[in-house]
Order: C-alpha cells, then sequence, then structure tokens
C-alpha cells in the first residue's frame, strides 16, 4: 500500500488531479474523524476537512516521503483544526448531565450503544471545554484518535516528555470533570 | 503497611492511564475495605469506559462524495486564482534585495534628471524675469545695461517652452527690445527689421540689429 501511496504522491506533485481525487476518497474518512474528534462538530469539521485538502494539493511538494503521510496529513489537519477552534466560538451544551447517565445505564457493551454523531460531539466538546490547546491536542490525537506517542511526537513536534505530561494533566481534568458530574448523578 | 487514600486514588489513577493488567494487591484490599476509594474506582472505570465509547465511535461522514466534489471544485478554483496571480508582480518580487536597489536607483536617476530639468525651466523664468527688470530700469539709460549675451542664452527656453513664451508676451511692450535682443520671433509675425524700415535699408537696419545683439550699439529710437 505505501508504494501504491507514493506513486500516487509522485503523480500528484506532477499536477494528476485524478490522483488526487483518489488519495481525498482515500483518506477524507480519516481526516474527518480527527477533525469531528477535535471540534464535536460535523460542519466545522467537514469544513476543516476541505481546507486541509486543499492545503495538501498546494504543498504536496514539501511532503518528504520518508515521513508517513497520516502523520502529515494529521498535522495539517489539526492545525487547521486548531485555527477553527481559536475561530469559532462554542455553542451552548446540551443537557450533558442527562446524556452521561443514559450512557452509563446502557450496559457493559459499548457497541450496544448507539450514539449520533450530534451527542459525541456535545460529549467531545464537554470533556474537552477549558483545556489548554496543546493539552486537547495531544489528548485528541494520544487517547480519542488512539495513536501512538511516535506518532503524536511527528505530528506535533513536541518531545516525549511533554507529551507525557500534557497527556496527564488533560486526563487529569477531564477526568475530575467526569467525577464531578457522576458522583452528583450518584447523590 | 496500610495504603492511605490519598495514594490509593493516585493508584486508580495510574492503573486507568497506563492501562496496568493487574491491579497491585495492596491497592484490591484498600478498596475492599474502604468504600470512598471504591466509589472512586468505579467512577474512574466508568470516565475511562465514556473515553473510550468516544475513541471506538467513528463519526459518520455524510455524503463523502460531496465532500470529495467540494474538495476539487476548491482546488480548481485555487488554480485559477493561481493563474490569476501570475499575471499580477507578485509581492515578493518587491522583498526582493536586488530589485529593491535597482527600483531605488531609478527613482534617484529620475530626481536628478526631472528635478534638474524643472531646476532649470524655473531657473530661466527667474533670470528672465530679471534681465526684463534691467531692461525697464535701463531704458531711462538708452539700454546701457543690457546684457544681450545674457538675453541670447535664454533664447533656446524662450522659444522651445510655452509657458514661457507666453509669459513674455504677457509682458507689454517693455518686453518687445528683450525679443529683439534675443534673436525672438513670435510664430515668424515679429521681424524686427520692420521697425526701421522707413529709416533704414534692409542691409543697414540687419547691421543695426546685428551690433545691437552682440551688445555693441543701442537700437535707435523708431520714427
Amino acid at each position: 500500500m505505501q508504494s501504491v501511496l507514493q506513486k500516487i504522491i509522485q503523480q500528484i506533485k506532477k499536477g494528476d488531479r485524478e490522483a488526487f481525487r483518489k488519495l481525498v476518497e482515500h483518506y477524507q474518512q480519516s481526516a474527518f474523524n480527527l477533525a469531528f474528534r477535535m471540534l464535536g462538530d460535523d460542519d466545522e469539521a467537514r469544513d476543516v476537512v476541505q481546507d486541509s485538502f486543499i492545503r495538501i494539493w498546494e504543498k504536496i511538494d514539501t511532503y518528504n516521503s520518508k515521513e508517513k503521510f497520516t502523520s502529515w496529513m494529521y498535522k495539517i489537519v489539526s492545525n487547521r483544526a486548531i485555527d477553527r477552534l481559536r475561530a469559532i466560538r462554542r455553542r451552548p451544551f446540551i443537557s450533558i448531565e442527562k446524556l452521561i447517565p443514559d450512557l452509563m445505564s446502557s450496559g457493559e457493551n459499548s457497541s450496544d450503544i448507539y450514539l449520533e454523531n450530534k451527542e459525541i460531539g456535545e460529549l467531545i466538546r464537554v470533556i474537552t471545554d477549558g483545556l489548554p490547546q496543546k493539552q486537547q491536542l495531544i489528548f485528541t490525537l494520544r487517547d480519542l484518535q488512539g495513536l501512538s506517542t511516535q506518532e503524536v511526537k511527528e505530528i506535533t513536534g513536541l518531545l516525549e516528555s511533554s507529551i507525557k505530561s500534557n497527556l496527564y494533566h488533560a486526563r487529569k481534568t477531564i477526568r475530575e470533570k467526569l467525577l464531578a458530574i457522576l458522583t452528583f448523578e450518584r447523590q | 503497611m496500610i495504603m492511605n487514600c490519598e495514594t490509593a486514588r493516585l493508584n486508580i489513577d495510574q492503573y486507568f492511564d497506563e492501562k496496568i493488567r493487574e491491579m497491585d494487591l495492596e491497592l484490591s484490599q484498600h478498596l475492599k475495605n474502604c468504600d470512598d476509594c471504591n466509589n472512586y474506582y468505579d467512577d474512574c472505570k466508568k470516565a475511562g469506559e465514556l473515553v473510550t465509547h468516544i475513541r471506538d465511535f467513528e463519526p459518520a461522514l455524510s455524503d463523502p462524495t460531496n465532500l470529495t466534489g467540494d474538495i476539487m471544485m476548491g482546488i480548481e478554483a485555487r488554480s485559477a486564482k493561481s493563474e490569476h496571480d501570475k499575471k499580477i508582480i507578485p509581492f515578493y518580487v518587491f522583498q526582493n534585495v536586488t530589485f529593491r536597489r535597482l527600483l531605488s536607483a531609478a527613482a534617484v536617476i529620475l530626481f536628478f534628471v526631472f528635478g534638474y530639468e524643472q531646476y532649470l525651466v524655473l531657473d530661466k523664468i527667474n533670470c528672465l524675469e530679471i534681465q526684463y527688470q534691467k531692461v525697464s530700469e535701463s531704458r531711462n539709460n538708452m539700454y546701457n545695461s543690457w546684457e544681450t549675451s545674457t538675453l541670447k542664452k535664454y533664447n533656446y527656453i524662450i522659444t522651445n517652452n510655452k509657458e514661457l513664451i507666453k509669459k513674455i508676451n504677457s509682458m507689454g511692450n517693455n518686453v518687445l527690445l528683450l525679443k529683439i535682443a534675443s534673436g525672438y520671433q513670435d510664430n515668424n509675425k515679429f521681424v524686427p527689421e520692420e521697425l526701421y524700415r522707413d529709416l533704414y535699408t534692409q542691409k543697414e537696419c540687419s547691421s543695426l540689429i546685428k551690433k545691437f545683439i552682440e551688445g555693441r550699439e543701442l537700437l535707435p529710437k523708431q520714427k
């Protein structure tokens, strides 16, 4: 797959738009996942994906084939998402206290729980709200996107120690926030 | 040694953060005897499950074909804009040091060339006005102070500058002598010799004018 991908990228570097279309079709879902997990909003994530791929088209000459393509792509997507986070005013949340007990009472098996984009988006926004942007980025990449520390390092350009420290603080804040809600529900 | 609640909670955090498979025996014993920490453990577990739910949930991308189409249209629009921008001198050209130096040099040259030309015109208008003043003042002294060589020097400008011609013409009768002295002719209508044709022959008149222009003789009075 890597060699096929590299061939496609070479064609794109020569200005082949059909090759670029193939790349978009293959990677737009992954890019959307990350944008959505950072923004918690369908439409905003969609805009970020669109902007990011246009950026990829414009900057494809700067892509180094030694670098993992998805890491390079996630770097562009996360930068765009951070810009968007700065620009938009977050919308008021829905009643998250209602959403969490529903989620928790649905059973042990997480696959039983069906949540629409909108509800998951709200959850993401609640748990990441107020986090410093660096912590939010690292938490999203590591815990929500499920990337390895090495990949997070490539995307953010941060040292491993810094990644661990930011992740620790992000998790702590999020856990405290969720515990407060869960404790309130128990009482 | 019995584990206290603070240490137990730190261990619980670590247990979930680092996804440790087997719980520490000491922590396990503490949880059996401490309801608060046991609740904390349950809540941490639920919080962790919640994050796992989010991670495992793949957000549905509605109408992916449409998104691909939008992206392709976006790059078409950018390419068209890029082609348009190529026709305009890009800003980075102005940031080029060599280009800026050339531009500065050209500006300095243009300043000197046009500035000097402008200076010449203004200076000659000024000189001419001074000279005219001398003509006026010297009329009572039979034009003794005429500087015909100076007047001739301005002849070039007079005959090649519309603004000056207009100015000279507006000076009135007194400038007539100045015109003669400088050899100035107004659209060939003015012929100095005509002034004296009743007194002198054409040859004599020409000679007088010539001597006058050269500053050797004064002009005789008109009849």
